[in-house]
C-alpha cells in the first residue's frame, strides 16, 4: 500500500472517530435523560410539587425544595445583579489602565477558576458565623453571589465593550457627563448582553449544591421557608438526600424532581441563548 | 448634591462594587488559614502530610491528607483521561473536518454538557454508569472512583473541546493552506501542524480540566464514596477532599472542635491545588501568546 | 459697557502631541464671532484635532498632550475650574459619520436638553421641531418621530445629527466635514441650507471640509493647514489672490478667479461716463453677475446694501479678470 493511500486511510478513519467522539457524549447524555424519563415522569403530579419531604417516598415532595430554590434565586439575583453590573462597568468605563484594574481583572480571572465548595467555606466563616446569618437562605444567597458574581462580571464588560464609542462621542459632544452617557446610552444598549449574562448565572446558580450543603442548607427540611431568615433547603439537595438513601422509591422520587429541575435549567438556558441571538442580531449599527 | 459630587459618589459605589471580588478572595484566603493554622496548632504539618489515614470522626483519629489526595487525583486523572482524548478529537475534528453550519450547530449541543447540574450527573453515575459496569467487571463496588471518573469526564468535555477548538481557530490559515498545498490530507495537516500550532492553547484547556476535576464535589459525593482509602484502585469506594468537606458539613460536627477544622485544612489543600493549576494555566497563555500577535 | 471682544476664542502657542506625534505646532490664531471659519487641509494635517482642541473631546485620547493656552471668551478653558460637560453644553457638534444614538429621531433630537434637566414635554417638543426645521428634515419625520433614527437613510441621520446640535442652541457650531458623507444632491441642499442658517442664526462656526469649493461658498474666512501648521488664515479672496506661501499657491491654483471675487474687489471708482441703468451689488460674486454684465455695452453701477452708488464696472473688466493677466489692478 502507498504512503499516500495509508494517509488517506487514516484520515477517513479519523474522520468517522471525529463523528463519533461528538456524538458521544451527547447521546450518553440522551441515554441517561431518558433513563430518568423513563423513572421519574409518573412520578410527577401535583401531590409531588406541593407535598412536604416525609420519611416514606411515596408521600415526598418537592415543595420545601422548590419554594427554597426560588427563594435562593430570588436573594441571589437582587444581590448579584447590581453588584456584577456596577463592577464590570467600573472596569469598563472608570477604572481602565490603573494599577487597581488589572489587580481587579486578574482576581476576577483567578476567582472564577477557584471550585465553589471552597465559596462554601467563605460563606460558611463570614456569612454564617461571623455575620451572624445563621444557616439561613441570607447567607445562602449571599455565597452563590460571590460564586456568580465573575460570570455577571465578564457579560457586563463584553457587553458595554460592543457599544460603539460614536455614540459616546456624541454623548459627551452635547455635554453630558460620565455617568449621564452611562445611564442613557451604554446601559441602554448593553442591556441585552447583560441580561443574557444574568440569566446563565442564575441558571448555574440553580444547580449548585456543594456551596449550600457547607452553608448549612439542611437536606430535611419539613416546611417551606417564609423569611430571608428561615433555615431552607433547595432541589440539588433534596435530589442529592433522595440519591442517598437505599429505598428504591425516593430513586423514582430523585428522578422526579431531576426532571423538573433539567426542565429549569434548559429553559433558562434556551433564554439565555435566544437573548444572545437577538442582540447580537441588534448590533447592526 | 452638585453634578460633580454625584458623579464622584457614583465612580465611587461602582468602584466598591469592583473592590468586592477583591474582598472576596482575600476572604477566601483569610479563612482557609485562620482556620488551618488553628488547625496545625493541634495536628503537626508532618503527620498531615504523611499519614496513611485520614480518620478525624472516627474514635481513633489520624490526619493524614494523603488518601484524599489519592482519591481526589484517582478520580481526576480517570475524568481527563475520558475528556482529552475525547475532547480533542472533537476539536480537531470541529476545527479541520466540519463544514461551518455543523460546527455551529454542535457547538452550543456540546455546551449543554456543561449546564447539566453536578447532582443530576451524581445520579447517572450511581444509578446507571456503576451498574452497568459491574457486569463488565464483577467484583467491583457499588462505590468507586471508575463510575464517577467516567461521568466526571464527559461533563468536562466541552472544557477541552470548546478551549482546543478556540486555539486551533486561533491558528493562521496559512499554515493551514501551506499544508495542504503540499498535499497533505486533513489528519496530517491537523496532527503534524495545526496541533502542534495551537498547543499552548490546547495544553491551556487541559489544565483547566484538571482543575476543574479537582474542584468537582457532587459527582464524586455521590458515587464515588466517603471511604477515604491510599489507593490506585478505581474499583473500589474513595474518598475525595470535596466528598469529605460534604460529609463533615451534612453531620453534626460542633463548630470550633477539631473534626470542624478539618474541613479548612483539606479545603486549604484543595485551593492551592486548583490555585497553582490555574496560575500555571495564565503562565502558559501569556508566554506562548506572543505567537501569533 | 463692556462689549464683547470681537474674536470669541483665542489661541496662543499651541502644540499638540499624540506621544511622539507632533500634531499641531505652536499656533496663534483668534477666531472671530459670528463668522463662518472653514479648515481645510490633506488628511493628517491636524484639522480634526484642532476643532476638538476646543470642546476638550481630545481628551479621551490616552496619547493627547496639549501645551499653550486656549481662551474662549477670555476664559481659559484648560483651567483647572473648568468643567468640561458645562463647556460642550455651549457647542453644538456635528460629526463627520452620522452617529445617531440608538434611539427614535424624537430622544435623539431632545437628548443634549434632557441631559441639562429640562422636562418640560411642550418645550422639548417645540425644540424638536424648531431643529429638526432647520436641518430641513421635519417635513419628511414629522409623522414619524418615534421611529427609531437607526432606520433612517445615511443623509437623513446626518441630519438628525444636526438638528441635535442646534436643539441646545449653542453660540458655538463645530462641524467636521458634516456634508462629505453625503451624495451630491443632498450635499448641495445642505450647503445651501446651510447658508439660509448662518444668515438667520449669525453663530461662531468652524467647519471642516476636503472640498475647496464647499469652503469658498461657506465660508468667511478660511484656514489652509499642512502638517500641524496653519499656513494661511485669511479671506477666501485674498487666499486666492495673495497666497501667504508656495504651498496655497498650489493649492489655490486651480481655483477661477470668478468663484471667489466680489464686484467690490474689481470695480472702478464710480463715474458718470458712458453709464448703462443696470445696478450689481458689491457683494455679489463674479461668477453670480457676470452673465448679465456682460450682456451691456456700457458700463454698470455697483450699488451697497443701502442701494448708495459705490463704484461701475466695464464689461471688458470681467473679461479681463476671468480670462486676463494676473494682475488686477490695471
Amino acid at each position: 500500500m502507498t504512503n499516500s493511500k495509508k494517509n488517506r486511510i487514516k484520515d477517513r478513519i479519523f474522520e468517522y472517530f471525529g463523528i463519533a467522539s461528538t456524538f458521544f457524549g451527547l447521546v450518553i447524555l440522551v441515554i441517561f435523560i431518558g433513563n430518568i424519563l423513563v423513572d421519574g415522569l409518573s412520578r410527577i403530579d401535583w401531590d409531588f410539587m406541593t407535598s412536604l419531604p416525609s420519611r416514606k417516598a411515596e408521600r415526598a415532595g418537592i415543595f420545601t425544595a422548590w419554594s427554597g430554590s426560588l427563594w435562593i434565586l430570588a436573594l441571589t439575583t437582587l444581590i448579584a445583579f447590581p453588584l456584577g453590573v456596577s463592577a464590570g462597568m467600573y472596569l469598563e468605563e472608570y477604572g481602565k489602565k490603573t494599577s487597581l484594574s488589572s489587580l481587579l481583572e486578574v482576581n476576577i480571572s483567578n476567582l472564577a477558576g477557584v471550585p465553589s465548595i471552597i465559596y462554601g467555606l467563605l460563606g460558611l466563616e463570614i456569612f454564617v458565623r461571623v455575620f451572624k446569618m445563621g444557616n439561613s437562605i441570607l447567607a445562602g444567597a449571599f455565597t452563590l453571589s460571590l460564586l456568580v458574581l465573575p460570570i455577571i462580571i465578564v457579560a457586563t464588560r463584553e457587553s458595554i465593550r460592543a457599544v460603539p464609542p460614536s455614540i459616546r462621542a456624541a454623548s459627551y459632544g452635547l455635554g453630558a457627563t460620565k455617568w449621564q452617557t452611562i445611564w442613557h446610552q451604554v446601559l441602554p444598549s448593553s442591556m441585552g448582553g447583560i441580561l443574557t449574562g444574568v440569566i446563565l448565572a442564575i441558571s448555574r446558580a440553580v444547580g449548585e449544591t456543594a456551596p449550600l450543603i457547607v452553608v448549612g442548607a439542611l437536606a430535611y427540611v419539613p416546611f417551606a421557608p417564609s423569611s430571608p431568615m428561615d433555615e431552607f433547603t433547595v432541589m440539588p439537595i433534596q435530589i442529592f438526600n433522595w440519591v442517598s438513601r437505599p429505598q428504591h422509591g425516593f430513586t423514582i422520587n430523585a428522578a422526579a424532581a431531576i426532571i423538573i429541575l433539567l426542565i429549569i435549567t434548559f429553559v433558562m438556558n434556551g433564554i439565555a441563548v435566544y437573548l444572545r441571538n437577538k442582540w447580537e442580531k441588534k448590533i447592526s449599527w | 448634591m452638585t453634578r460633580r459630587n454625584k458623579e464622584k459618589l457614583i465612580e465611587w459605589l461602582l468602584k466598591s462594587s469592583a473592590v468586592v471580588t477583591i474582598l472576596t478572595t482575600a476572604g477566601i484566603i483569610w479563612v482557609l488559614l485562620s482556620e488551618s493554622y488553628s488547625f496545625f496548632q493541634e495536628v503537626s504539618l508532618l503527620d498531615f502530610l504523611t499519614d496513611t489515614e485520614w480518620t478525624p470522626l472516627f474514635a481513633i483519629k489520624h490526619f493524614g491528607i494523603m488518601p484524599l489526595i489519592t482519591g481526589t487525583l484517582l478520580t481526576t486523572f480517570i475524568a481527563v483521561s475520558v475528556a482529552l482524548p475525547l475532547g480533542l478529537t472533537i476539536a480537531v475534528y470541529l476545527s479541520e473536518y466540519a463544514p461551518k453550519r455543523f460546527r455551529k450547530i454542535v457547538k452550543p449541543m456540546l455546551e449543554v454538557l456543561a449546564a447539566v447540574p453536578t447532582v443530576v450527573y451524581g445520579f447517572f453515575a450511581l444509578m446507571v454508569v456503576t451498574p452497568f459496569l459491574q457486569k463488565l467487571i464483577p467484583g467491583m463496588a457499588g462505590f468507586d472512583a471508575l463510575s464517577a471518573g467516567i461521568v466526571m469526564g464527559i461533563m468536562i468535555i466541552p472544557f477541552v473541546s470548546s478551549l482546543s477548538e478556540d486555539a486551533l481557530q486561533a491558528v493562521p490559515k496559512s499554515l493551514r493552506n501551506a499544508s495542504y498545498g503540499l498535499g497533505s490530507t486533513r489528519f496530517q495537516t491537523a496532527f503534524k501542524v495545526m496541533v502542534p500550532a495551537a498547543s499552548s492553547g490546547i495544553i491551556v484547556s487541559v489544565i483547566l480540566a484538571f482543575s476543574r476535576a479537582i474542584g468537582e464535589t457532587m459527582i464524586v459525593a455521590i458515587a464515588a464514596g466517603q471511604q477515604p482509602r491510599l489507593t490506585a484502585n478505581p474499583l473500589v469506594p474513595i474518598e475525595t477532599i470535596t466528598a469529605y468537606i460534604v460529609q463533615v458539613s451534612l453531620g453534626d460536627v460542633p463548630h470550633g472542635s477539631l473534626e470542624y477544622k478539618t474541613i479548612f485544612a483539606a479545603g486549604m489543600t484543595l485551593f492551592v491545588f486548583t490555585f497553582i493549576l490555574n496560575n500555571i494555566s495564565f503562565w502558559v497563555r501569556k508566554k506562548f501568546r506572543e505567537q501569533y500577535d | 459697557m463692556t462689549t464683547k471682544p470681537s474674536h470669541i476664542l483665542e489661541i496662543k502657542s499651541l502644540d499638540v502631541f499624540y506621544g511622539d506625534m507632533h500634531a499641531l505646532k505652536n499656533i496663534d490664531m483668534q477666531i472671530e464671532r459670528n463668522k463662518v471659519t472653514a479648515f481645510i487641509g490633506p488628511s493628517g494635517c491636524g484639522k480634526s484635532t484642532f476643532l476638538r482642541v476646543f470642546n476638550r473631546m481630545n481628551d479621551y485620547i490616552q496619547s493627547y498632550r496639549m501645551e499653550g493656552e486656549v481662551f474662549m471668551e477670555n476664559q481659559n478653558i484648560y483651567g483647572k475650574s473648568i468643567l468640561v460637560d458645562e463647556l460642550r453644553k455651549n457647542i453644538g457638534m456635528v460629526f463627520q459619520k452620522p452617529n445617531p444614538f440608538p434611539k427614535s429621531i424624537y430622544e435623539n433630537v431632545v437628548y443634549g436638553l434632557k441631559i441639562q434637566g429640562i422636562k418640560d414635554k411642550k418645550f422639548l417638543m417645540e425644540r424638536a421641531e424648531k431643529s429638526l426645521k432647520q436641518s430641513a428634515l421635519w417635513d419628511e419625520v414629522k409623522d414619524d418621530l418615534n421611529k427609531s433614527a437607526l432606520a433612517l437613510s445615511g443623509g437623513q441621520q446626518q441630519r438628525v445629527g444636526i438638528a441635535r446640535s442646534l436643539a441646545v442652541e449653542p453660540d458655538i457650531w463645530f462641524l467636521d466635514e458634516p456634508f462629505s458623507a453625503l451624495d451630491p444632491l443632498i450635499r448641495k441642499e445642505m450647503q445651501d441650507e446651510f447658508l439660509r442658517l448662518q444668515e438667520k442664526l449669525q453663530k461662531t462656526i468652524m467647519f471642516i471640509t476636503h472640498d475647496f469649493d464647499e469652503a469658498l461658498k461657506l465660508a468667511d474666512r478660511i484656514a489652509i493647514m499642512k502638517d500641524g501648521i496653519i499656513e494661511q488664515l485669511d479671506t477666501p479672496a485674498n487666499i486666492v489672490l495673495n497666497p501667504a506661501t508656495e504651498y496655497v499657491k498650489k493649492f489655490t491654483e486651480e481655483v477661477p478667479r470668478e468663484k471667489v471675487l466680489k464686484i467690490e474687489d474689481v470695480m472702478n471708482k464710480p463715474t458718470n461716463e458712458n453709464l448703462g441703468t443696470l445696478k450689481v451689488s458689491k457683494n455679489s460674486i463674479i461668477e453670480d453677475v457676470a452673465e448679465k454684465i456682460l450682456t451691456q455695452e456700457k458700463s454698470v453701477i455697483v450699488i451697497d446694501e443701502n442701494d448708495q452708488v459705490v463704484g461701475t464696472i466695464h464689461p471688458s473688466k470681467i473679461i479681463n479678470t476671468v480670462f486676463g493677466k494676473k494682475n488686477i489692478n490695471d
